[in-house]
C-alpha cells in the first residue's frame, strides 16, 4: 500500500506541474494578440487566456502554498515562474509601448493614416497582415498580461503572491527535493513510464531556470531525474535502449540544460568537486556517442578548459590584468604544479621544495605554467581562482587517486592533500561506468568504428601522470587492498565499503577487456581464501555487512564472479589454444591467455566456495532492503546453473577438468557436490525452499514495482537451478540424492507454483518432469508424485494442466505438458498415470462408484484428449503432434489395457494411418526446412508405427481381423523406409571436422556435444550446442564467415542432418515392429 | 455508458459442451500477460483487441459495466436459458446455481447481469487455479516443514509462519471453498481484478500508441523499442478513438479527470458490499488498494494524454479547472492516508 500511495502522490504532482504546461503556455500567451479579445464561455479555451480559470487556479495554488503542500510545490513553482515572466514581459512591454506612442506622435505628423488603419485593424484585414501588425504593434500591448497580473493579486495575503508563492514552494516546501524524490520513485522507475515522469520533471527544473540559477539543491534534482537512483549493476548488464526522449538524451541535447549544469559544474572543478563528479559519472553510465565512437562522457572529460581552485592564504604569483574592465582578471607569474612530493608538505609550501626536490614532475597539463589567464571569482574568504589551463581530466583524476595510496609519493599541491575519500570514490566509479559503457558500445556497433581501442585508451589516459611502475589499475587494486584490510579489520571509515563496491565495480568493468590483468590480481588480493588464510570477503560480510543489514558488497561480489565465470566460458578456446590464435584473429594479448590456469581455476573455486555458503545462509540474514535477498539468491541460483551448464551441458567424453571449461571443474563439482549429496541436511535446501515459498507469495498486481520484475525472475532461477540439479544427477548417474526427496515433499508447493502466474508455469512443469524420471532409475520404489500432491492438489493441477497453455498458446509450454505426462505414464509413476489415463486416481476406482459417477477428483482423461486431438493430426503444428504421439505410444507400451480407448475415438487409427502412409522419404538434396519437416515426420512415422503395432496386436487377441487389412494395404511407406539408409552426410561432417579442428587447435567438435543435460529438439541446435560455441568462437573471423557462410553455418547445418539421422535411426527400429504380422 | 450487454465479447453458446468454456477475452489478467509478454504477439490476443466491443472498452476502460436494466435482465434469461437447452453429460456445474451467483453479484455489485453471468463464469472456470492458491492442508504444510529441517517458525523468518498454519482440515477447507459466500466472495475479487486489469491493459496500448504516433510524426526511430510490439493498428485505432478522431484529446481527459474523482471520492463510502450482514474485512481492504490501483492506472492515462496533447494543443480551461478543484479538494494528496491499518498487498485474484 505504502509504494501505491507514494506513486499516486508523485503522479498528482506531476499531472499538477503537465497540467500547468509552462512552456507551452507561456508561447501560447506571446501568440495571443493581446486586444483581439478571448472567445468567452468556452470550454476549450486555452487556461491561460482564460481570466476565470486563471483565478481559480492562482487561488488553488496560493492555498495550496499556505498549506505548504509539497505534492502541489512543482506546480505551484511553475506557476510562479510563468508569473514571473508575466510581470517582466509586461513591464517591458509596457515601456516599449510608451516609447512607441511617443514615437508614433512624432511620426505620426510626418506619414499618411494607411498605417494607422492597419495597426486598428478596423477593415477586415488580410490574415498575413493581421499577423504583421500583431507582431509590431498589437504584441506591444499589455492586456492579457495586466489581466493576469490583476487577476492574480485577487487574494487574501498581505505580499506579492508572486513572491509569496515562489518562497513557499522553494523554502517552505523544497521544491527540489519534492522533484528528486518524484523522479527516483513513483511508479518504477526503470520503465518507459518512469523515463516519462522523470523528463516531465527535468522539463520543469529547466523552465525555473531563469528563476533560481545554479543551486545545489537544484543540482541533486538534476541527477536524481539523470540516474533516478540507479547505481552500476542496474545498468552493468542490461542493454540500455535509450530513446531520444530519455532524460540523459535530454539532458545532453539541450544547450541550456548543459551549460547551466554540465558546464557550469565543470567550471567550478575541483573547487567543487562532487557535483561535477557526479554529474560526469552519470552522464558516463549512457552510450550516447560522437560520430567518431567517442563516448559524451570521454569527450567531456578529455579536455577540460578551466582548472578553479582555492588560492593559499598567502599566493602571490599573480598579476591582475585589464584592470580598467573591473572582471577581475589575472595571470600566473609562476608556474603552479597541481601535484607535489609527499615529503614537502611538512616543509613550507611551494618554491623551495618542488626546486630543491629530487622529483621533478612538472609534465605538461599537470602543471599550470606561467602567464596562464585566469580570474579571481571570490574574494570572500580565501581568494577563488579560475585559470584558464586545458588539462585531461583522466589523466588529473588518475593521478588524483594516486594521491590517495597510503605509499603514495604525491599529494593534491593545490590542497597540500591527499586526495579526499569521497572524490576517490566518484572517481573510480566513473571509471567503471566509463568502461563499461565503452564496452558496451562496443557489442553495440559490432566492433565497426572500434571502440575497443578507445575503451584501453580510457585506461591509458588515465594512467598517463602516474609514476612509472604504476598504471590505474594498480592504483585501484592498491586501493582496494588496502580498504578491504581496515574493513576487515573493523576500523575502516564510514564510507570505506562504499568505496570496496566502486573498486568491485572497476573489476568487473576490467574483466571483459583486461581479464589477464584481473584474474592474477585477485589471486593475489586479500579478498577471496585462497591460501587458507581466511578471505576478507568472509570477514567483511560477517562483521560489518550482517550487522547493518544491508549486502552492497557482497551483492557487488557475487556480480563480479558472475563475470569471471562468463569470462571463463567466452575466452575457453583461446586459453585453452593457449593463445595461438591470438595472432589469427588479430586481438590484443589481454585475453589472459597467459594466465596459469592453475590461479584461474583457484580463484574460481574459492569464489564459488564463499558463494555457496552465501547462498545458504542467506535466507535466514535480516534484510534492511528486502530486495537485496531477491537479488542475492537470483544472482547465486543463476550463477550455480551456469556454471553447471558449462560444465556439464557439453561434452560426456571427457573428464570435467579436461573439457573447454576445464578451469570451472571444481567450482561445478563443489555445487554439485553440496546440493546433490545423499546425506547433507536441511541446510542446502532451505534456500531453496524459501526461493519456492517466494514463488507462492508472487505479488500480484496490475502495478508493478521494479522489485516485482525481479522477484519473479528469483522464482524462475530457483527452479531452473532446481532442474539443473536433478537432471545432473540422472546424467552422472549419482544415487538418489537428498534434494529429489525434498522437493517430492514440497511438490504440493510446486504444483501451486503453477496457479500463481503465468511465467512459472513451464518452469514448473519441466522441473516435475526431470524428478519423475530421475527417480524412476533406482531398484527401489520410487516415490509417488500422485502421494505427495494428495488427491485434491493432484486434481487442481491436473484441471489446470488441462488448459495446455491457453489461451497464450504457447509451443513450448503445450510440449513441456506433453513431456510431463508422457515420463508419469512411463517411469513408474503407476498411481499418476492411471489417473492421467482414466481421469480417476485409484481411490476411486477402488470405491463402488456407481452411485458416485463424478466424484471429487474425476478429471477428463488426457488419453482422451490426446486421440481426439490427433484425428487432425494433419493440421497440427509438427512439435506438438510428435509430442501427443510419444505420450500414446507411452501409454501403450506400458499400461496395455489401455488400448481399450483406442476404441473410443474410431478415427484415430484411420488418421494416423493416412498421415503415415503419406510420410516421404526426405530427399538428400533437401534444404534446412525440407529436413527438419522430416524429421519430425518419421519421427512421428515411428510412433505411428509402434502404435499400430501394439493395435493389430490387440486385434488379433480379440480376433478381429479387417483392421489389420486395411492397415496392412498402407504399410508401403514403412516396407520401404525400413531398408533405407539413414541420410547421413559423411562429406559434410568430414569437411566440418576438419575445418573445425584446423582453425581452432586445441579442440574438437567433441568438445561442443550437447550431453543429456538439457532436452534437444530437432533443429539446428539438436546436436552441437551452437550457442556455447558462438560465445567461444564468435570472435573468429572463420566462425561467422563473410555471407553467413563460415563454420557456424556448418555446424547448423550439421545439427539438421543429426536430427533426420537420429529420427530415421529410432524409426526403423520401430517399423520393424508391424511388418512382423 | 458503454452497451456492455449488445455484443458480449464472451460467447456464451459456448458455455457447455467445450472444456475450455471462454475465449481469449476469458479475462483481462491473461489479456495482460499476454501483453506484458515481449515476444511475438498471439493471434488471438490481436483478434480480441480488434473487437469492436473490446476496442469500445478500451477507449473508455473506466466504468467498464452498465448498470442492471430491463434489458440487460432479458438477455441474462435468453443467454441462460440457451444454457440451459444444450444438452450434457457433464453435471459438474450447476446452472442454477451460476445464475443465482450471477444475479447476486449484478445486485451487489451494481452491473449489468450479463457482464456479472460473465465474471461468475469466469469464477466457476478458474476454480482450479483458486484451491491451489489457497491455504496448505495441515498434511502439506507438515511436509513443508519437515523438508525446511522442522525449523522454528517463530524465530526464523524462513517460512512465513502464516503460511504453515494449516488450520483447515481437508475436509472443512472442500465446505468452505464451494460454500455460496466463498463463492461470492471470489466472484467480487475476481470482478476487481478485471476493472484493474482492463485499466492496465488500456494504459499500456495508449502509451504505446501515443509513442507510436509520436515517432511516426518525427520520422525518427523513436518509438521503436516499444517493449510491446503490438499490431499497429490495434494502437491506431485506439488513438484514434480518444483523440476524437484527430480532434483533440480534451473530450477524453475530462473523462480521465473525472474516473480519478469518482474512485476517489468512493473510498469514503467503502464498497457496500455484504452490508445487511456486516462487511467482510479483507475484501473489504481488497477494494480499497483496488480503488486506488484503479485512481493510479487512470492517472498514468492522463499524465501520457496529457503529453502528447501538449505537442499541438494548449490546455484548456475545463481540464486545468476541473483537475485542480479535484486537488484541491483532497489538498494534493499530502496527507493521503486512506485506512488507519497498514494493508497488506493484493493477493492473487
Amino acid at each position: 500500500m505504502l509504494p501505491l500511495v507514494s506513486a499516486l502522490q508523485s503522479l498528482v504532482a506531476t499531472i499538477s506541474l503537465a497540467m500547468i504546461d509552462p512552456f507551452n503556455s507561456m508561447a501560447h500567451l506571446d501568440e495571443t494578440p493581446a486586444n483581439v479579445g478571448i472567445p468567452a464561455g468556452n470550454d476549450h479555451s486555452p487556461y491561460i487566456s482564460d481570466m476565470a480559470t486563471v483565478t481559480e487556479l492562482n487561488n488553488v495554488l496560493v492555498d495550496a502554498a499556505m498549506a505548504v503542500s509539497p505534492i502541489a510545490s512543482p506546480a505551484i513553482l511553475a506557476w510562479t515562474v510563468i508569473l514571473q515572466d508575466i510581470r517582466s514581459t509586461s513591464s517591458a512591454r509596457k515601456e516599449a509601448r510608451e516609447l512607441r506612442q511617443s514615437q508614433r506622435a512624432v511620426e505620426g505628423f510626418e506619414e499618411d493614416s494607411s498605417m494607422d488603419e492597419e495597426a486598428t485593424g478596423s477593415e477586415p484585414a488580410p490574415r498575413l497582415a493581421r499577423r504583421a501588425s500583431a507582431s509590431s504593434d498589437i504584441s506591444l500591448e499589455a492586456g492579457v498580461y495586466e489581466d493576469i497580473l490583476e487577476a492574480i493579486m485577487d487574494v487574501p495575503i498581505e505580499e506579492d503572491p508572486i513572491e509569496f508563492l515562489g518562497r513557499s514552494a522553494v523554502d517552505g516546501c523544497r521544491v527540489f527535493d519534492v522533484l528528486a524524490t518524484i523522479a527516483s520513485t513513483g511508479p518504477d522507475v526503470f520503465s518507459r513510464s518512469g523515463i516519462k515522469i522523470r523528463s516531465i520533471v527535468l522539463e520543469s527544473v529547466r523552465f525555473s531556470l531563469g528563476m533560481t540559477g545554479y543551486v545545489p539543491e537544484i543540482m541533486n534534482t538534476v541527477l536524481a531525474t539523470l540516474t533516478a537512483g540507479q547505481n552500476y549493476w542496474d545498468v552493468a548488464d542490461r542493454e540500455q535502449v535509450m530513446g531520444l526522449d530519455h532524460p540523459l538524451a535530454i539532458f545532453l541535447q539541450d544547450n541550456i540544460l548543459r551549460q547551466s549544469f554540465l558546464d557550469a559544474a565543470k567550471s567550478r572543478y575541483p573547487y567543487e568537486r562532487l557535483p561535477f563528479l557526479k554529474l560526469i559519472r552519470a552522464v558516463a553510465a549512457c552510450q550516447l556517442f560522437h560520430d567518431d565512437g567517442t563516448l559524451i562522457a570521454v569527450r567531456i572529460l578529455e579536455n577540460i578548459p578551466s582548472f578553479t581552485y582555492v588560492l593559499p592564504a598567502n599566493f602571490k604569483d599573480y598579476e591582475t590584468t585589464q584592470e580598467e574592465d573591473n572582471t577581475n582578471s589575472v595571470q600566473l607569474t609562476r608556474a603552479v604544479e597541481l601535484f607535489e612530493p609527499r615529503g614537502s608538505m611538512k616543509l613550507t609550501r611551494g618554491r623551495g621544495s618542488a626546486d630543491s626536490g629530487a622529483l621533478v614532475i612538472s609534465q605538461d597539463d599537470m602543471c599550470i605554467p606561467a602567464g596562464t589567464h585566469g580570474r579571481i571569482v571570490s574574494e570572500t574568504g580565501p581568494k577563488v581562482a579560475v585559470w584558464f589551463h586545458e588539462y585531461s581530466g583522466l589523466k588529473y583524476m588518475g593521478k588524483l587517486l594516486e594521491t590517495a595510496l597510503t605509499a603514495g609519493e604525491f599529494v593534491d599541491a593545490t590542497t597540500s592533500e591527499v586526495a579526499d575519500r569521497d572524490s576517490v570514490i566518484e572517481i573510480i566509479g566513473l571509471f567503471a561506468s566509463l568502461i563499461n559503457s565503452g564496452c558496451k558500445l562496443e557489442k553495440k556497433t559490432n566492433g565497426v568504428i572500434d571502440p575497443s581501442g578507445r575503451t584501453h585508451r580510457i585506461l591509458e589516459d588515465a594512467s598517463d601522470g602516474l609514476s612509472r611502475n604504476r598504471d590505474i589499475v594498480t592504483v585501484i587494486f592498491a586501493l582496494f587492498e588496502e580498504e578491504l584490510q581496515r574493513q576487515s579489520e573493523g576500523v575502516g571509515q564510514e564510507n570505506g565499503l562504499e568505496l570496496l563496491v566502486v573498486s568491485i565495480q572497476f573489476i568487473h568493468a576490467l574483466v571483459p577487456i583486461l581479464p589477464g590483468r584481473v584474474w592474477p590480481l585477485l589471486g593475489r588480493s586479500g579478498l577471496l581464501d585462497i591460501d587458507g588464510r581466511g578471505g576478507k570477503l568472509s570477514s567483511i560480510l560477517g562483521g560489518v555487512e550482517i550487522v547493518i543489514s544491508r549486502y552492497d558488497f557482497v551483492l557487488s561480489c557475487m556480480h563480479l564472479l558472475n563475470a569471471l565465470v562468463e569470462d571463463t566460458a567466452t575466452n575457453a578456446v583461446l586459453r585453452k589454444s593457449h593463445g595461438k590464435q591470438i595472432i589469427k584473429a588479430g586481438r590484443k594479448d589481454d585475453s589472459g591467455t597467459g594466465v596459469p590456469t592453475a590461479v584461474v581455476a583457484r580463484v574460481l573455486e574459492s569464489f564459488t566456495r564463499t558463494a555457496v555458503d552465501i547462498f545458504g545462509s542467506s535466507c535466514n540474514w535480516k534484510y534492511a532492503i528486502p530486495e537485496q535477498r531477491l537479488s542475492l539468491s537470483n544472482l547465486l541460483s543463476g550463477l550455480f546453473d551456469r556454471i553447471l551448464q558449462y560444465t556439464y551441458g557439453v561434452d560426456d567424453i571427457s573428464e570435467p577438468s579436461s573439457k573447454l571449461c576445464g578451469t570451472l571443474a571444481t567450482a561445478a563439482r563443489l555445487v554439485c557436490d553440496t546440493f546433490l549429496s545423499s546425506s547433507l541436511g536441511h541446510l542446502r535446501f532451505q534456500p531453496i525452499l524459501r526461493g519456492l515459498l517466494d514463488g507462492f507469495l508472487t505479488p500480484d498486481g496490475t502495478y508493478q514495482s521494479s522489485s516485482d520484475k525481479s522477484w519473479q525472475s528469483h522464482v524462475r532461477s530457483i527452479l531452473q537451478l532446481c532442474k539443473t540439479l536433478i537432471r545432473l544427477g540422472t546424467v552422472l548417474q549419482m544415487p538418489a540424492s537428498h534434494l529429489e526427496n525434498q522437493l517430492f515433499k514440497v511438490s504440493p508447493l510446486l504444483a501451486r507454483l503453477y496457479a500463481v502466474n503465468k511465467l512459472y508455469q513451464t518452469p514448473v512443469v519441466t522441473l516435475l518432469e526431470s524428478l519423475v524420471v530421475s527417480v524412476a532409475d533406482g531398484t527401489e520404489e520410487p516415490p509417488s508424485l500422485l502421494g505427495h500432491l494428495g488427491p485434491q492438489t493432484s486434481k487442481n493441477f491436473l484441471h489446470m494442466l488441462l488448459d495446455l497453455g491457453k489461451p497464450l498458446d504457447d509451443d513450448g509450454h503445450f510440449i513441456a505438458i506433453w513431456r510431463l505426462l508422457s515420463s508419469v505414464v512411463s517411469n513408474r509413476q503407476q498411481w499418476f498415470a492411471i489417473y492421467l489415463l482414466t481421469g480417476r486416481t485409484p481411490r476411486d476406482t477402488l470405491k463402488d462408484d456407481t452411485k458416485n459417477q463424478e466424484s471429487a477428483t474425476t478429471v477428463k482423461p488426457l488419453l482422451t484428449f490426446a486421440l481426439d486431438a490427433l484425428v487432425d493430426i494433419e493440421n497440427l503444428p509438427l512439435p506438438r503432434a510428435l509430442a501427443m504421439l510419444e505420450f500414446i505410444s507411452l501409454a501403450q507400451n506400458f499400461w496395455p489395457w489401455a488400448m481399450s480407448g483406442l476404441q473410443k475415438q474410431p478415427k484415430f487409427i484411420n488418421s494416423i494411418t493416412d498421415y503415415a502412409s503419406a510420410t516421404q522419404s526426405v530427399p538428400r538434396s533437401a534444404n534446412d526446412e525440407t529436413s527438419l519437416e522430416g524429421c519430425y515426420r518419421i519421427r512421428m512415422a515411428g510412433y505411428i508405427a509402434e502404435i499400430l503395432a501394439m493395435y493389430l496386436y490387440h486385434s488379433r487377441q480379440v480376433g478381429k481381423s479387417e483392421p489389420v487389412k486395411d492397415i496392412i494395404a498402407k504399410l508401403e511407406f514403412f516396407k520401404e523406409s525400413a531398408v533405407t539408409v539413414p541420410s547421413y552426410k559423411s562429406s559434410l561432417h568430414g569437411n566440418l571436422k576438419r575445418n573445425f579442428e584446423n582453425r581452432f587447435t586445441g579442440c574438437t567438435l567433441q568438445d561442443f556435444k550437447r550431453t543429456r543435460l538439457e532436452t534437444r529438439t530437432f533443429g539446428s541446435e539438436y546436436f552441437y550446442d551452437l550457442e556455447l560455441a558462438e560465445r567461444m568462437l564468435g570472435s573468429d573471423s572463420a566462425w561467422s564467415g563473410r555471407k553467413g557462410d563460415g563454420l557456424s553455418h556448418e555446424l547448423e547445418k550439421a545439427n539438421i542432418n543429426l536430427s533426420l539421422v537420429d529420427s530415421q535411426v529410432v524409426r526403423q527400429c520401430s517399423t520393424s515392429v508391424p511388418l512382423r504380422y | 455508458m458503454s452497451s456492455g450487454w449488445k455484443d458480449p465479447h464472451v460467447p456464451f453458446t459456448r458455455l457447455c459442451g467445450k472444456h475450455y468454456m471462454l475465449t481469449f477475452g476469458s479475462s483481462w489478467r491473461t489479456a495482460l500477460t499476454a501483453l506484458d509478454s515481449t515476444g511475438s504477439i498471439h493471434k488471438d490476443l490481436e483478434a480480441f483487441l480488434s473487437d469492436p466491443y473490446v476496442r469500445h472498452l478500451l477507449a473508455r476502460p473506466f466504468d467498464p459495466y452498465t448498470k442492471p436494466a430491463p434489458q440487460t435482465k432479458s438477455l441474462f434469461e435468453t443467454r441462460t436459458a440457451a444454457i440451459n437447452i444444450t444438452p450434457t453429460n457433464n453435471s459438474n456445474y450447476k446452472i442454477k446455481e451460476i445464475k443465482e451467483d450471477a444475479l447476486w453479484l449484478s445486485k451487489e455489485a451494481n452491473l449489468d447481469e450479463v457482464s456479472a453471468l460473465r465474471i461468475v463464469v469466469l469464477e466457476y472456470q478458474s476454480r482450479s487455479s483458486a484451491h491451489l492458491l489457497c491455504d496448505f492442508t495441515p498434511e502439506e504444510a507438515a511436509s513443508l516443514q519437515e523438508a525446511g529441517g522442522n525449523i522454528n517458525t517463530e524465530t526464523s523468518n524462513l517460512v512465513p509462519r502464516t503460511l504453515l498454519l494449516g488450520t483447515t482440515s481437508k475436509d472443512n477447507q472442500a465446505k468452505t471453498f464451494d460454500s455460496e459466500e466463498s463463492r461470492r466472495i471470489r466472484s467480487l475479487r475476481l470482478y476487481l481484478s478485471e476493472r484493474r486489469n482492463l485499466l492496465k491493459c488500456a494504459e499500456i496500448l495508449i502509451q504505446t500508441g501515443l509513442d507510436h504516433e509520436l515517432a511516426k510524426e518525427g520520422d525518427k526511430a523513436k518509438g521503436k523499442e516499444d517493449g510491446v510490439q503490438l499490431i499497429d493498428h490495434v494502437r491506431t485505432s485506439l488513438i484514434e478513438d480518444i483523440s476524437n478522431h484527430g480532434r483533440g484529446y480534451n473530450d477524453f481527459l475530462s473523462a480521465c479527470v473525472q474516473a480519478i474523482e469518482n474512485d476517489i471520492k468512493l473510498l469514503n463510502e467503502g464498497s457496500g458490499w455484504f452490508k445487511e450482514d456486516g462487511f467482510r474485512e479483507s475484501l473489504e481492504i481488497d477494494w480499497l488498494s483496488n480503488q486506488i490501483i484503479q485512481a493510479t492506472h487512470t492517472m498514468e492515462i492522463l499524465l501520457w494524454t496529457l503529453d502528447a496533447q501538449k505537442l499541438d494543443q494548449a490546455r484548456s480551461s475545463k481540464i486545468v479547472s476541473s483537475w485542480f478543484q479535484f486537488a484541491s479538494l483532497y489538498g494534493f494528496f499530502d496527507q493521503f492516508q486512506p485506512v488507519g491499518v497498514p494493508i497488506p498487498p493484493i493477493r492473487h485474484d
